[in-house]
């Protein structure tokens, strides 16, 4: 009976400790508010959360500053073509969270995707009403030309991508793009490692790996519509906190 | 069966080298220069969502104190004794935060780092770093013989790499991504500092001091698919009466600027957590490994006789205590390989 009082009894606060935090999540900023994003830990993970599949070569980049969107970097692609979903202009901009933010300072995020100059790219878009990068993870590949001429992709580690199940990506031993950024020069195309010819020959053609995509559409179809803006509602500098449940707390 | 005999019986057959690496971290630079913090910085606590006392907080814990405990390493990172108490955290507003926030506020990541850097001329440095984990994380510690893509610790660990200024990089190492990453053996904290991350944080905040460590891991580095693997998982039988060949990938990390001659030891015991000794059943003499690699080697021996039961396999290094090492309790790992002995 005891023992039931005191389970009782730790549901109660339990309870309380969500009240708590339901209700000072929702008396939170505009930061805190949350969008639909969750972990991808597979492709089809990544395929549940994307719109469109496009390719397009990067032509330039501008950098803004909103006070809610933040300093973007954004990368405007042209020639875009699309080989799964909805998306049906020529040209994309992808604007990343990251930049100038006054003449004095800049953000950068590490784990956001970087794009560079005059590189021709793969990109998962999202589907999602998203704020930090309109690409799903780190769905963006380079396409470059191996010794046979056919397509391959490399994925931003800078490591060639040699196979692609529902389980996941695999890829090359070693990277084939030196991936060393210089923040004087930060969209300078990465040059390929001197080495790479025999690891971009073992690669994927990106034939294959859009055939192994189709398969993988066929239990996750693309779904929804690509926004090419960053969520209104938040603010760039503002990131909503979360409690640590009591039950994790308390050990 | 003394130990002499025990060592006959156990005659090594042979010891196959699997993979190895030297460092190869990725900063980034200013008209190349490298890009770093002109002062060592102070994190602040979001109580609300990291608490004194919690997984969470344990885990925050752990990453400083990785870090700082780099020899040869200035010590940058430090915990401020202030906190913050709101829901919400600021960018832009010269203080460093540490906070827990939901998955989707981070942009779906596991982890985020906010750096506020001065704008790049002649050369560049950190002013700010917010560092967030994802609250949908296992902030608990991580089990040395299992593979886990969802910790908190792991996430904490990468993100103040990057808030020291290291990029990604695909080693055996914690700059890696994704998840899961590499830990270390042993009966404590498992989640620390790797070779590869800490050559990183010394060319960047160099002291020049010498570190003597050496660590014994559970994974390995499939350097034909750039993926992190256990180096065993499942079981195996042996017999009672000894005999059998058993072939063992075995993983040791130098994380020091030191290279350690030492010997190593494989045992078994039906306790998991037998990390003082059990039944030896090998024993490798005066193997080296050099300073800032990660060696996993494939190493063939004949079981010992041994009574009959399940046992957990354990792989020390250092087991004489020959050299004086800054983190001794990180020498013996539980493989995830468990050998059931039959009577036979």
């Amino acid at each position: 009976m005891s023992l039931q009082k005191n389970a009782s009894a730790r549901r109660r606060l339990q309870m309380k400790g969500l009240l708590l935090t339901v209700t000072l999540l929702a008396a939170g900023s505009r930061g805190a508010q949350a969008d639909t994003q969750r972990a991808v830990l597979t492709p089809p993970d990544a395929l549940a959360g994307t719109a469109a599949i496009v390719e397009g070569n990067v032509k330039g980049f501008t950098y803004t500053f909103d006070p809610a969107a933040g300093p973007r970097t954004i990368a405007t692609l042209s020639d875009v073509t699309t080989d799964f979903g909805s998306y049906r202009d020529t040209t994309l901009q992808v604007a990343t969270l990251g930049g100038p933010i006054n003449e004095k300072q800049g953000l950068f995020i590490p784990e956001l995707p970087r794009l560079t100059d005059d590189t021709r790219y793969l990109i998962f878009l999202n589907n999602i009403t998203w704020f930090f990068s309109p690409v799903v993870e780190n769905y963006v590949f380079r396409i470059e030309l191996n010794a046979n001429g056919t397509e391959v992709l490399i994925a931003p580690t800078g490591h060639a991508v040699v196979g692609l199940s529902s389980a996941g990506l695999v890829f090359t031993p070693d990277p084939v793009v030196d991936t060393h950024v210089d923040f004087l020069t930060p969209t300078a195309k990465l040059p390929l490692i001197g080495t790479t010819s025999n690891e971009l020959a073992t690669a994927m053609p990106k034939t294959t790996f859009l055939a192994i995509v189709q398969r993988l559409l066929a239990t996750t179809p693309l779904q929804g519509e690509f926004s090419p803006v960053p969520d209104s509602t938040r603010v760039w500098n503002v990131i909503g906190t979360v409690q640590e449940p009591l039950r994790s707390a308390s050990h | 069966m003394n130990r002499k005999n025990l060592f006959t019986a156990a005659a090594l057959l042979t010891g196959l080298f699997v993979s190895s690496y030297a460092h190869a971290f990725v900063f980034w630079t200013c008209n190349g220069n490298k890009i770093v913090w002109s002062d060592p910085f102070t994190m602040v606590p979001n109580t609300f969502s990291v608490p004194p006392g919690g997984q969470r907080d344990a885990s925050v814990n752990n990453a400083i104190n990785s870090w700082v405990g780099v020899i040869g390493m200035m010590d940058m990172v430090s915990k401020s004794s202030t906190v913050t108490i709101g829901n919400t955290v600021t960018t832009g507003d010269g203080q460093n935060d540490v906070a827990v926030a939901p998955r989707a506020n981070i942009g779906g990541n596991n982890g985020l780092t906010l750096m506020i850097h001065s704008l790049c001329f002649l050369s560049s440095s950190w002013g700010e770093a917010d560092v967030f984990a994802a609250s949908d994380l296992n902030f608990g510690p991580v089990k040395q013989d299992t593979l886990v893509s969802n910790s908190g610790r792991s996430t904490f660990m990468h993100e103040f790499g990057h808030a020291h200024g290291l990029d990604h990089d695909q080693k055996f190492n914690n700059m890696r991504v994704p998840q899961p990453r590499p830990v270390v053996g042993g009966p404590n904290e498992t989640v620390d500092v790797l070779p590869d991350d800490a050559a990183g944080g010394r060319f960047l905040y160099p002291s020049g001091n010498p570190e003597v460590n050496l660590f014994a891991s559970a994974q390995r580095l499939n350097g034909a698919t750039d993926t992190i693997l256990m180096n065993h998982t499942g079981s195996i039988t042996s017999c009672s009466g000894g005999g059998g060949t058993v072939t063992l990938n075995s993983t040791v990390g130098n994380n020091g600027t030191v290279n350690v001659t030492q010997t190593e030891r494989w045992w078994v015991s039906t306790d998991p957590n037998a990390f003082s000794g059990g039944f030896l059943i090998f024993q490798w003499n005066n193997s080296t490994f050099n300073a800032n690699t990660v060696l996993t080697r494939q190493v063939t021996f004949k079981m010992p006789a041994l009574p009959v039961g399940t046992y957990f396999l354990f792989h020390g290094v250092d087991v004489f205590h020959q050299v004086s090492e800054s983190r001794e309790d990180d020498n013996n790992v539980r493989e995830g390989l468990i050998i059931n002995v039959i009577n036979c």
